[in-house]
């Protein structure tokens, strides 16, 4: 495995834990400083992000609200479901969850727990693993199956989130996932 | 957000690994995706076939079998083994997939950090949402006893959270919209006529007539009852509804009787009075079974056909013309108890004029009658012990609606909670209903909801009572649970005897963090103090309980293929000591009419037309607004109202119309006209469930007019203290 698959794999598999539920056990000092951090390679400008350097109570409350709001269930309604299908399909659990569990299998994965293959954080999970095994495959998936729905789901999170947090999380997925002709362009 | 380094260089240069803290460290979340054996592309997971499914999309719950792809229901079909609804399920049957799958589904439990009817949800931990239910309903009964917790139940998974509240903590505050705003009445006032409840239980396979008051047969499809339905009228059987509009049973019926809305126990005495008369009714069954017919007799006697047609605006020769076929036909009458039959605060007697038309004419234990079938018995039951508080129910200690059974009038806990007296009510639970949709006089109801100090909801959708809870915990829905025993008969009588048993079983396992109610309710009781009265440890204990004594279990259920089928019993026949009471000494100790007695209702206002509400065949009210399969094929609910008033409105069909009522209250949402001569002029019908308020239901949300929001004159039946809703005045507007 190059260097290069190895960043990638440890990338996405950051990224995926940052689209989880935020809760106490993770979403804590050590994680927000690995952002910071992580941030900071990139060469982000500190006063860019809304991002405190602590997690407090309100904090993390803030974030668990906006994440339920966005992702879960909403008042007056959830904004974004981070599922493929939703976005593809105009439902839960239809085709391209099929089509991308399939995908998985296909290669050699498979999920674990009750959650659908083709919810956001399944996906970067599976990206993690990919890129160790053959990052061709990798660019494959995100090609075919992730970028065709995560463009939109980005667009809408980025315009409705209210927690910087979450902002940058899509931000960096985006970054990492983005078509290379697209990304030269943006970074040009 | 700018990136000011490219993506190429920044892979190129190790520096993840040199982070203070590395990416790997911080991501330790149980992983959603392992290695697994590949699979070689172009194969499909074999169509698994699920059994002992039953639905609940309505509350006939028909036996299902589910087909399932990679652990995903990919469709519902009726059970083939079923006897009841066979291999048929109705499109809400069909449909029920895109409940399982609708994402606006409750996935998680949540808290509102927010206000009441204004939330802001975030997700907690199960732990985290009982120990703050457990906590809160506590600090109730603590301060308020047991009696300060009102609950709102509903629907298969609410009779065990049901039985806890109201038995082991002792709160009398229960009220369930089945019977306080929908089929109470009814079975009361044929339990105080023959001794039983009706249930829907007449032979009209068999019937020589079906006669029909209210009953929107096809606009409520209920697979196993209107089977009996159709093939009576395939057999010939004659078809008499009354009913203001030219239902979709109206237009299949040989006499249609156009009745002015209310005055339905008038046109029963009309007929009545007629045939006992003129000895046109079964006296040999009244000599044999009837009580006080003497009394009876001489109570309906005023009610001449000439006297009640002035009343219910029926032609005299119209009521004599139903009352002759009736006759004609004894006692092979189907006299339909219907179901949904809260309607104008004087119901009570309306449903004991039937059941008392079912006596003059023999019809009962014959052929195309009354007739329950015999199914099996013999099963076990769980039940939550009593605690040690009892508190006497509102009802009893006032001395009213003596016909009530256990459980509160839903009236009297909503005043009791506004004002506080005789006692406070500050905790409310609510499990699977939306009193928002099902009680009248929808700002009471908030106002209650608003004075708690504790509200939490179960439900598998955030309907609109749902936006007022404090914890919101999400439910598995029936194709993820095990729960309810269904048990009967062969549909058809006439067909060799059978019985049949099933259990609803899951279909496919829960999603997300979705619970049953015997964890959900365990966990309560755990908290409450309560931990040593669990009857079941788990829902499926509960179910192998029940069946057990039956020699049955989930095991032999799956083992037959979801249905346990044994040889049945003649349902025909009347015992010697069957009763028909036509005069019921009981009640009129109880200071209600002895005999069924007409009740006017109020007269409808100069310049408004009556709202009456009912069924849509693909809608079971508003529990399935939010389904886009169901949602495609009837978004909302059109308002009938007859041509000539809508020629004088400037209305045609299709034209948008929104309603204010005769007490100024205005839909918040609108529908369309269907103008048609099939209504009378006097009222307008639409189908109830419409209009949802809540935005998480984004398919249902505004989809159609919600008629409870318009019913803001309060009608309770005297016996029973149930609502009607049918006692409301409207005016069209153009919107």
């Amino acid at each position: 495995m190059s260097q290069e698959s190895e960043q990638l794999s440890q990338v996405f598999n950051f990224l995926a834990q940052a689209t989880r539920y935020p809760q106490a056990e993770w979403f804590n000092a050590d994680f927000l400083a690995v952002l910071h951090s992580f941030l900071a390679q990139l060469e982000v400008e500190a006063d860019e992000v809304d991002l405190p350097l602590e997690v407090t109570p309100q904090f993390l409350e803030d974030v668990q609200v906006d994440y339920t709001r966005l992702f879960i269930n909403g008042h007056p309604k959830v904004i974004a479901p981070p599922y493929g299908s939703m976005y593809i399909d105009g439902s839960l659990n239809d085709t391209t969850a099929d089509v991308t569990r399939k995908f998985y299998r296909e290669h050699g994965f498979d999920t674990t727990t009750n959650e659908f293959p083709d919810h956001l954080t399944t996906e970067l999970e599976f990206l993690s693993l990919q890129f160790k095994e053959d990052e061709a495959v990798a660019h494959e998936f995100i090609e075919k199956l992730f970028l065709p729905w995560f463009v939109t789901f980005r667009d809408i999170v980025l315009a409705e989130a209210k927690t910087g947090y979450i902002q940058v999380v899509i931000e960096l997925i985006d970054f990492f996932t983005k078509k290379e002709i697209e990304f030269d362009q943006a970074v040009a | 957000m700018a990136f000011k380094v490219t993506r190429r260089k920044f892979l190129q240069t190790a520096s993840i690994a040199a982070a203070s803290v590395p990416l790997s460290k911080v991501a330790t979340a149980k992983a959603g995706v392992a290695k697994s054996p590949f699979t070689a592309p172009g194969s499909f997971a074999d169509t698994k076939i699920a059994v002992g499914g039953i639905c609940e999309m309505c509350f006939w719950r028909c036996q299902l079998v589910g087909k399932v792809r990679d652990n995903k229901l990919v469709k519902l079909e009726g059970n083939p083994k079923s006897i009841d609804n066979g291999q048929a399920i109705c499109a809400r049957g069909n449909a029920g997939i895109k409940l399982l799958y609708d994402p606006d589904r409750l996935k998680y439990p949540m808290k509102n950090v927010g206000e009441r009817g204004n939330p802001t949800w975030k997700r907690i931990s199960w732990k985290e949402a009982l120990d703050e239910c457990g906590e809160k309903l506590n600090a109730t009964v603590k301060a308020h006893s047991a009696k300060g917790i009102a609950m709102f139940p509903h629907g298969a998974s609410a009779k065990y959270p049901m039985q806890y509240f109201e038995h082991t903590v002792g709160t009398p505050n229960v009220s369930e919209a089945s019977f306080f705003q929908c089929r109470g009445i009814r079975d009361y006032a044929w339990l105080n006529t023959i001794g039983t409840g009706p249930g829907e239980n007449v032979d009209m396979a068999n019937a020589k007539v079906i006669f029909g008051l209210g009953c929107h047969f096809g606009e409520n499809v209920h697979v196993s009852h209107t089977k009996r339905y159709l093939k009576g009228l395939e057999n010939g059987a004659k078809l008499v509804i009354v009913d203001p509009r030219f239902s979709a049973a109206a237009a299949k019926a040989d006499i249609w009787v156009k009745i002015k809305p209310g005055t339905d126990t008038v046109f029963m005495l009309g007929m009545m009075s007629y045939m006992v008369a003129n000895g046109k009714y079964n006296k040999d069954f009244v000599e044999a079974h009837g009580i006080g017919f003497d009394e009876f007799k001489d109570a309906i006697k005023e009610w001449t056909p000439e006297k009640a047609s002035k009343e219910c605006e029926v032609p005299v020769a119209q009521i004599k013309e139903v009352a002759d076929l009736l006759a004609a036909n004894a006692p092979n009458v189907s006299v339909h108890p219907g179901r949904f039959f809260s309607w104008h605060g004087n119901d009570f007697q309306r449903g004991r004029s039937l059941a008392c038309m079912a006596g003059i004419l023999g019809a009962f234990g014959v052929p195309g009658g009354f007739v329950k079938g015999k199914g099996p018995g013999g099963f076990g039951k769980v039940g939550w012990p009593k605690g040690h508080e009892h508190h006497e129910a509102l009802h009893r200690q006032m001395g009213i609606y003596k016909q009530s059974p256990s459980g509160t009038p839903t009236d009297l806990i909503r005043d009791c909670a506004i004002a506080s007296k005789p006692y406070p009510i500050k905790s409310c639970v609510v499990w699977g209903q939306n009193p928002m949709q099902t009680i009248p006089q929808q700002h009471l109801t908030i106002k209650m909801l608003k004075q708690m100090d504790f509200v939490m909801c179960v439900d598998v959708m955030p309907t609109d009572i749902t936006l007022y809870a404090d914890i919101l915990l999400p439910e598995a829905s029936y194709l993820e649970r095990f729960d309810y025993i269904k048990k009967g008969t062969q549909w058809d009588f006439s067909d060799t005897h059978q019985q049949f048993v099933s259990a609803r079983m899951p279909l496919v396992k829960a999603d997300f963090e979705r619970k049953d109610q015997v964890y959900i309710v365990n966990e309560l009781a755990k908290r409450m103090g309560h931990e040593k009265a669990i009857p079941v440890q788990t829902i499926e204990e509960m179910v192998d309980t029940q069946l057990k004594p039956a020699g049955l279990s989930i095991a032999k259920l799956i083992a037959e293929d979801g249905i346990h089928l044994q040889p049945g019993k003649d349902p025909y026949g009347v015992n010697e000591d069957f009763e028909v009471q036509f005069y019921n000494e009981e009640l009129e100790d109880q200071g209600y009419p002895g005999a069924p007695t007409y009740i006017a209702v109020p007269e409808v206002p100069k310049g408004y037309m009556r709202l009456l509400a009912g069924r849509s065949p693909l809608h079971t009210f508003n529990r399935t607004q939010n389904n886009v399969w169901l949602n495609a094929g009837m978004p909302e609910n059109p308002v009938w109202v007859n041509d000539k008033v809508a020629g004088k409105l400037g209305l045609k069909s299709g034209d948008k119309v929104t309603m204010v009522n005769s007490e100024g209250v205005k839909s918040s949402s609108n529908s369309h006209a269907l103008v048609t001569p099939g209504i009378r002029e006097d009222c307008v019908f639409m189908a109830h469930g419409f209009g949802s308020k809540s935005a998480g239901m984004t398919v249902g949300k505004g989809a159609g007019m919600d008629d409870q929001e318009l019913c803001s004159i309060r009608a309770v039946d005297p016996e029973t203290g149930c609502n009607g809703m049918r006692n409301n005045f409207v005016k069209l507007v153009k919107a």
